[in-house]
């Protein structure tokens, strides 16, 4: 029953809390306190979120910097290291501790793979800048794993081949560790942002209630009743009296409190787009602000108006390219603009026009950029041809048909594998490479086509042309690594890990061994069961009507 | 009074049908209103699943399709659960009327139950099958009284029920109301109709059967009045679909029967009887008939097939040639055309085969069959003059062929039938065109297949195979055959390949008029084995009816014929895990037509080398194994690759080309393709033979020539491979020993290859070996024991090489110092005496001739080869010559390796000596000249001449000869010996040997005068006794013991000679008896030996002055050397420790040999290690 009481009482004492609240205080002074505190709070919290965002958004950018230095040097350097400067490594230039911005002044800018280095760089740095337009936005969490999935980082940077590589999937994992880190960073630049506002708010302004302080009073009007019981008997039947006095006076109170709080609405927002003047126009009538919806109707029409004019203009794969970037445009529009205060689809509109202008510059930029796959195609048809490799191959070693065959069934699987759209950047360097894979290749054929195995020569020292095979076979005793100069001429070793031929060449050293090879008795052991050669230079052979003869005797010894 | 059972208790159901009793709601009319899907939908059956249900479902099945029938005909199809069980009684009818046709059985079995069974389980103590029991024989009982049956007279219909089992598993029974019924869904069975439909598999109604199972039912039927009677709803079926039948045929034979004619169509089927039990209806009352199985017509439509083959092979059943998707719609198959997509495969052996889509037992063979699923590629062009391939550019195939083929086809067809096409790209196209009956005999089945370059797993389509290559290498030896069968004996094949491959073959003989082909056993060993650390694997075959029995005896067998028309081979490559079938067609040509001739063949088996000699066509020539000359040679031996453009002859046809390793194996363990003059392996050659590292030649039979042993041709030319090639010398000794029966075993290995490889050289040339003279020579110091070896070794080839009987009348020994008599170009006139002393390795056979007849032979265990053998008892290398000269050898031989690896080799080997180092060292002239100069060692080279001359002098006189010879005849390779002693070529220089020789018999004979005596040696000694013994062997055989007749021995005494045919004499002779202390022969000997030394230190040193004239060392002191060498109590040890040996090892008894070189051998063996020695200089100086 306590209970029951207790909570009556409670439920009384809110009653006439609400009732005498109004009452209690002067009409005018609650929506002064209204419009005064809102007013003090905003531009209070504005002018530190002003000032605090400011430092946070300078604070991620130089995160952002600092990243892309980093992430930049480890790619850059790794490109420089496998691609540019493979073969003379004491030609590489050392980037470490330098800006990305001043990587292309430190970069040569000779060879075609060092050009292609400095196009990487300027891509790099357009990703990193393309998150600048989101620092002070949510969506830059999203943003920063963009350079990971960019078709820049997994195409030209890695590339299919190399996909597998550890160097490569150590730099894919240094760089994930690194966003992850700058994410952490950005994260805790944005909790310390968001909170020093209202601490400062609580700190600074002693003086002003805030609703959640309202539960201690509450306590205490609690702990009042309870001792004052009887008295509140009478005040109770005093505030019925009362409420029912106020009703009357309610519903006129009520009609002009609402025309004061909409002109308060009208001021408040006068103040956030006109700051300078708030003190001026707090009471001023305010021009109604467009509807959220008509706004972003609004700026969805016309984004879409731009895409097909893009769409229309440029090649649809690479107009698509673009839509991360187009949709991150559009939606910081409409976020923008609905902080804006359009009072008229006129001003919207103007609006918009400005931004789809600028952002529709910034699309183009990229898209101009943009190679579509057939464009790609011929291009590559254009740039790589077999007459291109012809010169550098002797055509007696690989025949002029195999070398066409090679670069056609090499420039078809890059063909295969090019995404629907690059930039004329990344396919130059794309291109690029693939000739340089392309002679890799070629000379690959050449050193293959050079070097023979063969069994043991015939009693005569001689061999037959036709018994000469790419791989080793069971009966597979020598190499011959022709002469690229004239393929008539060969140097020749014994494959000493052919065991079992080798055994038997020591065993019947007479008709297996002295044919093609200098055994001196001192290097005889006749209880040996390993030849060595001597000296490194091997034996030559000469080819003549489809037999190979020794020329000179490969120096050999038993031991 | 019988009654059915009721659920209801106390009620009696009225024995009138299984539905009619009081209330039932599903009386007749009732069931006739209940509508069933006919034709539409299957519905399971859901009665409860007793036997009688069971017989009553199938009765109902027909009587609901009866009704339905006559509203509309086609219900008779349908997939309803009647349909189906409709189907499965038909079906076991069906299958029981084509028992014998359908060829079942050993598929089918029957059991025939009773009701008597019932009797013993009612008395079971388990209740529930005393229940059971009781309660079947209530239903059986009850059933019997059915009134359709007992109207008929029939009673007890149910008492017995035949089970019918398919493949051990029961598929139905007989019942009284259908005559089958089936346990229903469950069947499942493989046996397809004759229309190639499982049974059981899908419904079937009467009239779409075969047109002679409608035929039947109707016979049955319209023959058995209580098969009608009791199947009445069965007989409606039938009615039924004869009205809807398709065939003519089956409404004339229901007009006939309905006529009343079918007692005499009864005659066309007979009682089905499975294992002796017979299936019958109703308790046994009507049997169950089915169609006689009629074979021959069976078979001989499939013999009209227009698919069969035409062979020239005359087989009773040529198979047909059958591909998928060839039907050749204008021909017929059986009697139809060969279906469409019918599927040509069978898992069955062709001869078991049913024709595709029939139910008839006939061969049939397709592309599998026939064709290789791959092909084998070799590393060389095949030698297609030898072994036969299509004309083209292909060459370097193995026909894929399989053995299967030549089951039905001859070689000769295949020659017409196969062709081998390259294509564009480098493909192989391989094209069968199997010629078939259809289109009057003028059709083909093509049967062809597309190989190419490609792995073998990538194969999926059957018109494509893979080219696997292999190192196959191949060759046959000999590769002729003969007119006279019984030669055509022996045939060995060479079988070479790398790891990584396993090969197999077949050799076959043809046969005209079976599906099969002859298979010819050969016995494979292989002797480089693969888990042998040999990069290549080598296997060599036997093909032969002469073996050796069980007690290690020759022998042959006349009527197993081992001649063989191809090969067919099986590669197993391991890496691609690939089986490769093809075959080889060796062309042989024609078998050669022998004629007896004129022809000899001497076999002259020396101690350290041996010579073959033979004679056709009055040409006397060294043995080769091949024919021709130059370009036209052509060796006996034929290898599957083609002869070499390049190099020397010998080698052109050899395997050095296909791989060199091939080469050194070939040489080592086989034959050289080439062996006689035109190549470097030719005779005289050394007697040496290897054996492979695996053979335990100590074991009887343990030697199979050509397999794993062989005569190693290149020994002394090529470096043989020391771990897997064991080379044993001085064959031709030691084979006395019981102890020792490798030595026998090796021997009998070496003479066999010889005596094999000559009578195939007669062979070649056209000559019947039965009528060669077949010449061995023996040394007539050969003890007893020896010679008895030798002869049963001789006997033993001859027989089963030569005569193939046993007469041995062609085969003749000769002593090896007579036959040399007969190769010199002058004759010796008449009272004439001319002497012969053939020096060889082991032995010197003196002869002498008075009138061209021998009149004194012997012979002494002391030759050439007693200069340098070694004494000591462990090194077998023991000898001064040898320590002197193997290291001057070793600096001529220089940086050759080869050389100096050789020298090692025989030093290092376990069965060569030091006479095989020096008789290796005698192939460098550098080592004879040097010899010629050695001023040391030529005193022991005179010692060594004199000896021999002095004895044989001494042997002379003991004859009583009255005339001395003037001239002397010196053959053997021994005889080289005197060149060197001589200094000079010319033994008859002035102060040369014929003065010594002249000397000495002066000295013997005690002439006041030296008589002339001419020395007479052939340019090649070797090969003066086997060409001597082929010139000769008319004379001879005019009296072929004259010289044992007159064969002496000689104690070694001055006057001991005893003739070797004087029994009486030779019983004193006795080896135990000499080393009696009361026997002073030995003392005699001694005597002897010392006067010989003392003559030729005090007298003839200087009469003949050996240091001048003959370069003996002048510092020689004479005095000292003769009283080194006149130690009377060594010699005399000497002669006792020889006796000894004689005894214990050698075990002989009678003397056989002089003793008097047996101390004068160990003087020679002791004073070539003084000679190396610095205790030489205590025989030097004054």
């Amino acid at each position: 029953m306590k209970y029951t009481y207790s909570l009556h009482i409670a439920f009384i004492s809110f009653l006439m809390l609400l009732g005498c609240s109004d009452r209690l205080e002067p009409e005018g002074s609650i929506e002064n306190t209204i419009d005064s505190n809102k007013e003090e709070i905003e531009q209070l919290g504005e002018e530190i979120f002003e000032r605090d965002s400011i430092s946070v958004v300078e604070r991620k950018k130089e995160l952002i910097i600092k990243f892309y230095d980093k992430i930049g040097y480890k790619m850059i350097d790794r490109v420089l290291t496998d691609r540019v400067y493979k073969s003379s490594p004491e030609n590489k230039i050392v980037l470490k501790s330098i800006s990305l911005n001043e990587f292309n002044s430190k970069l040569k800018n000779g060879t075609e793979s060092e050009k292609n280095v400095k196009l990487y760089v300027k891509s790099l740095v357009k990703y990193r800048d393309m998150l600048f337009l989101d620092l002070a936005k949510d969506s830059i969490y999203k943003g920063l794993d963009n350079i990971l999935k960019s078709r820049f980082y997994i195409d030209t940077i890695v590339g299919k081949e190399r996909i597998s590589n550890e160097l490569y999937i150590k730099l894919n994992d240094e760089i994930k560790a690194n966003i992850d880190t700058l994410k952490n960073d950005i994260e805790e630049l944005d909790l310390k942002g968001n909170q020093k506002p209202l601490e400062n708010l609580v700190k600074e302004e002693n003086g002003i209630t805030i609703p959640d302080e309202g539960k201690n009073k509450f306590k205490k009007l609690i702990e009042f009743i309870k001792k004052q019981g009887l008295l509140f008997l009478i005040l109770l039947l005093v505030s019925i009296i009362l409420n029912i006095l106020q009703y009357i006076f309610y519903k006129k109170k009520r009609r002009q409190l609402n025309s004061k709080l909409s002109k308060a609405t009208e001021k408040l927002a006068s103040i956030k787009t006109k700051p300078e003047n708030k003190s001026d126009d707090v009471f001023k009538p305010k021009p109604s602000k467009l509807s959220d919806h008509i706004v972003k109707n609004k700026i969805e029409n016309a984004y879409e108006t731009m895409h097909k004019t893009l769409l229309h203009n440029y090649h649809r794969n690479c107009v698509e390219d673009q839509e991360v970037t187009y949709n991150t445009l559009l939606s910081d529009t409409i976020a923008s603009a609905r902080s804006e205060r359009f009072t008229s689809e006129q001003e919207l509109t103007s609006y918009i026009s400005k931004q789809i202008q600028k952002h529709r510059a910034l699309l183009e930029s990229d898209i101009q950029e943009c190679v579509s796959q057939d464009v790609a195609i011929q291009q590559i048809h254009a740039r790589i041809t077999t007459e291109d490799f012809l010169p550098t191959i002797n055509t007696a070693i690989i025949p002029e048909s195999e070398v066409r065959a090679k670069v056609q069934l090499l420039r078809q699987n890059l063909i295969n594998e090019l995404p629907l759209t690059t930039t004329q950047e990344v396919l130059s360097g794309i291109i690029n490479d693939f000739k340089q894979s392309i002679e890799t290749h070629l000379h690959k054929m050449l050193q293959e086509n050079l070097v023979f195995y063969f069994p043991f020569a015939d009693v005569r020292g001689a061999l037959s042309d036709e018994k000469k095979s790419k791989t080793k076979a069971r009966d597979s005793a020598l190499q011959l690594s022709l002469s690229p100069d004239n393929v008539t001429q060969a140097t020749f070793h014994l494959l000493l890990d052919q065991e079992q031929m080798m055994q038997a060449g020591i065993m019947s050293y007479d008709s297996l061994l002295l044919p093609i090879c200098e055994l001196k008795p001192e290097n005889f052991n006749s209880s040996g069961t390993r030849i060595e050669e001597i000296g490194t230079q091997g034996g030559t052979m000469t080819l003549e009507d489809g037999k190979w003869r020794v020329k000179d005797k490969l120096p050999i010894k038993i031991v | 009074m019988s009654h059915k059972l009721s659920l209801i208790p106390e009620q009696n159901i009225a024995n009138n049908g299984w539905n009619a009793y009081p209330n039932n709601p599903y009386d007749e009319n009732k069931i006739q209103e209940i509508k069933d899907n006919i034709s539409k939908i299957e519905v399971p059956v859901t009665s409860i699943p007793s036997p009688f249900a069971q017989m009553h479902l199938f009765e109902t099945s027909f009587t609901f399709i009866n009704k339905a029938f006559v509203d509309d005909s086609s219900v008779l199809r349908g997939k309803t659960s009647y349909h189906k069980y409709i189907s499965q009684c038909l079906d076991v009818f069906e299958i029981l009327f084509s028992y014998e046709t359908l060829k079942l059985q050993d598929r089918i079995e029957i059991q025939l139950w009773k009701k008597e069974e019932l009797t013993a389980l009612i008395k079971d103590k388990n209740v529930g099958l005393k229940t059971f029991a009781e309660t079947l024989k209530i239903f059986i009982t009850n059933y019997n009284n059915d009134r359709r049956f007992v109207n008929q007279g029939i009673s007890n219909a149910f008492d017995e029920c035949i089970l019918i089992y398919i493949d051990n598993t029961i598929v139905a029974g007989t019942s009284p109301y259908t005559g089958f019924f089936t346990t229903g869904d469950s069947v499942l069975v493989t046996i397809s109709d004759k229309q190639n439909r499982k049974f059981f598999s899908t419904n079937k109604a009467l009239y779409e059967r075969e047109e002679d199972f409608q035929k039947y039912m109707n016979v049955l039927f319209a023959t058995e009045p209580e098969v009608a009677q009791s199947f009445k709803e069965l007989q409606t079926y039938i009615k039924n679909n004869n009205t809807i039948t398709a065939s003519d045929d089956v409404r004339k034979l229901v007009g006939e029967l309905e006529r009343g004619n079918a007692t005499e169509l009864v005659r066309d089927y007979r009682i089905l009887e499975i294992n002796n039990e017979e299936i019958s209806f109703l308790s046994g009352r009507v049997p169950f008939l089915c169609e006689k199985f009629n074979s021959i017509n069976e078979q001989q439509i499939a013999k009209n097939s227009d698919f069969v083959i035409k062979t020239s092979k005359r087989l009773e059943r040529p198979p047909l040639a059958l591909l998928e998707g060839v039907t050749k719609k204008r021909w017929t198959y059986l009697d139809n055309t060969f279906p469409e997509n019918c599927i040509v495969r069978s898992t069955a052996s062709i001869e078991d085969r049913k024709l595709p889509e029939s139910v008839i037992e006939y061969p049939w063979i397709t592309r599998d069959d026939v064709l290789s699923k791959h092909l084998i590629q070799l590393e060389y062009n095949v030698n297609i003059d030898k072994y036969w391939l299509p004309q083209g550019p292909v060459k370097n195939i193995i026909l894929p062929v399989t053995p299967t083929y030549f089951n039905y086809f001859t070689i000769e067809d295949l020659k017409k039938q196969i062709t081998v096409e390259k294509l564009n790209l480098g493909a192989i196209l391989i094209t069968l065109d199997i010629p078939v009956q259809g289109d009057n005999g003028r059709g083909t089945i093509k049967f062809e297949r597309t190989y190419d370059f490609v792995a073998p797993e990538t194969i999926d389509n059957p018109d494509y195979g893979a080219v696997v290559k292999s190192s196959l290498a191949f060759g046959i030896y000999p590769f002729f055959k003969v007119s006279d069968p019984v030669f055509n004996d022996r045939y060995k094949a060479l079988s070479f390949h790398l790891k990584g491959e396993e090969i197999d073959y077949q050799f076959f003989r043809e046969e005209n008029t079976i599906p099969t082909i002859a298979k010819v056993e050969a016995h494979s060993h292989s002797r480089t084995r693969k888990d042998e650390g040999y990069p290549s694997i080598s296997t060599y075959l036997d093909i032969t009816n002469i073996t050796y029995n069980e007690q290690g005896e020759l022998t042959f067998n006349s009527n197993r014929d081992i001649t063989f028309d191809g090969i067919t081979v099986t590669v197993k490559n391991l890496d691609e895990n690939t089986t490769l079938d093809g075959c080889l067609l060796p062309l042989m040509g024609e078998p050669r037509q022998l004629i007896d001739g004129d022809t000899s063949i001497a076999f002259d088996i020396g101690t350290s080398n041996s010579f073959v000699a033979l004679k056709t066509a009055n040409q006397v020539e060294n043995l080769s194994n091949y024919e021709g000359k130059g370009s036209s040679m052509q060796p006996h031996f034929v290898l599957l690759n083609e002869r070499s453009s390049e190099g020397e002859d010998y080698k052109k046809n050899d395997l050095n080309e296909v791989n060199p390793i091939y080469g050194v194996v070939q040489d080592a363990e086989f034959l050289p393709s080439m062996v006689g003059d035109n190549s470097l392996f030719k005779f005289p050659i050394r007697s040496v033979i290897n054996v492979d590292n695996d053979t335990n030649a100590e074991e009887v039979n343990s030697i199979n020539i050509l397999s794993n042993a062989n005569i190693p041709f290149a020994f002394g030319h090529n470096v043989l491979r020391r771990e897997y090639d064991f080379s044993h010398s001085n064959i031709k000794w030691g084979v006395t020993d019981s102890k020792n029966q490798g030595a026998y075993n090796k021997l009998r290995g070496f003479i066999e290859q010889l005596a094999w490889m000559g009578r195939n050289k007669l062979l070649s040339e056209g000559y019947k070996p039965k009528a060669a003279n077949v010449i061995w020579f023996k040394p007539l110091s050969m003890g007893n024991k020896q010679m008895t070896v030798f002869n049963t070794i001789w006997n033993e080839l001859y027989m089963n090489y030569y005569s193939k009987s046993d007469n041995l009348s062609k085969l003749v020994s000769v002593t090896e110092s007579w036959a040399p008599y007969y190769s010199y170009d002058r004759t010796f006139g008449t009272g004439e005496v001319y002497m012969n002393l053939d020096i060889g390795g082991g032995t010197t056979d003196l002869i002498v001739f008075r009138n061209n007849k021998p009149t004194l032979t012997t012979s002494y265990r002391f030759a050439g080869n007693s200069l340098f053998e070694s004494y000591g008892s462990h090194n077998p290398f023991d000898n001064g010559f040898v320590s002197k000269y193997e290291d001057q050898m070793l600096k001529h031989f220089g940086s050759s390796v080869k050389k100096i690896e050789t020298m090692k080799y025989i030093k290092e080997s376990k069965g060569l000596q030091s006479t095989d180092l020096v008789s290796y060292f005698f192939n460098y002239s550098s080592f004879t000249k040097n010899l010629k100069l050695d001023s040391e060692f030529k005193l022991l080279f005179l010692i060594h001449n004199c000896a021999i001359f002095y004895h044989s002098m001494q042997i002379l006189k003991m004859s009583e000869v009255d005339k001395l010879p003037s001239y002397i005849g010196v053959s053997g390779n021994g005889a080289k010996l005197l060149e060197i002693t001589n200094g000079d070529k010319n033994l008859n220089r002035s102060q040369g040997m014929s003065k010594v020789v002249q000397l000495l018999t002066k000295e013997v004979f005690d002439l006041e005068e030296l008589h002339k005596i001419e020395l007479q040696i052939l340019s090649n000694p070797k090969e003066s006794t086997a060409i001597g013994g082929i010139q000769g062997i008319e004379k001879i055989k005019l009296d072929p013991t004259l010289d044992t007749e007159n064969y002496y021995i000689s104690i070694g005494t001055k006057e001991d000679l005893i003739k070797d045919t004087d029994a009486e004499s030779k019983r004193n002779l006795k080896y135990a008896d000499f080393i009696k202390e009361d026997n002073t022969k030995i003392d005699e000997v001694s005597e002897n030996i010392v006067s010989f030394f003392e003559y030729f230190f005090d007298s003839l040193w200087y009469q003949a002055d050996f240091v001048k004239n003959f370069g003996v060392d002048k510092s020689y002191n004479t005095d000292k050397l003769k009283v080194f060498f006149t130690n009377a109590s060594k010699i005399k040890n000497t002669i006792r420790e020889v006796i000894n040996h004689k005894i214990e090892v050698e075990q002989e008894s009678i003397i056989n040999d002089t003793f008097f070189f047996e101390a004068i051998k160990a003087y020679l063996y002791a004073f070539s290690k003084i000679i190396v020695s610095d205790a030489i200089n205590e025989f030097k100086g004054a």
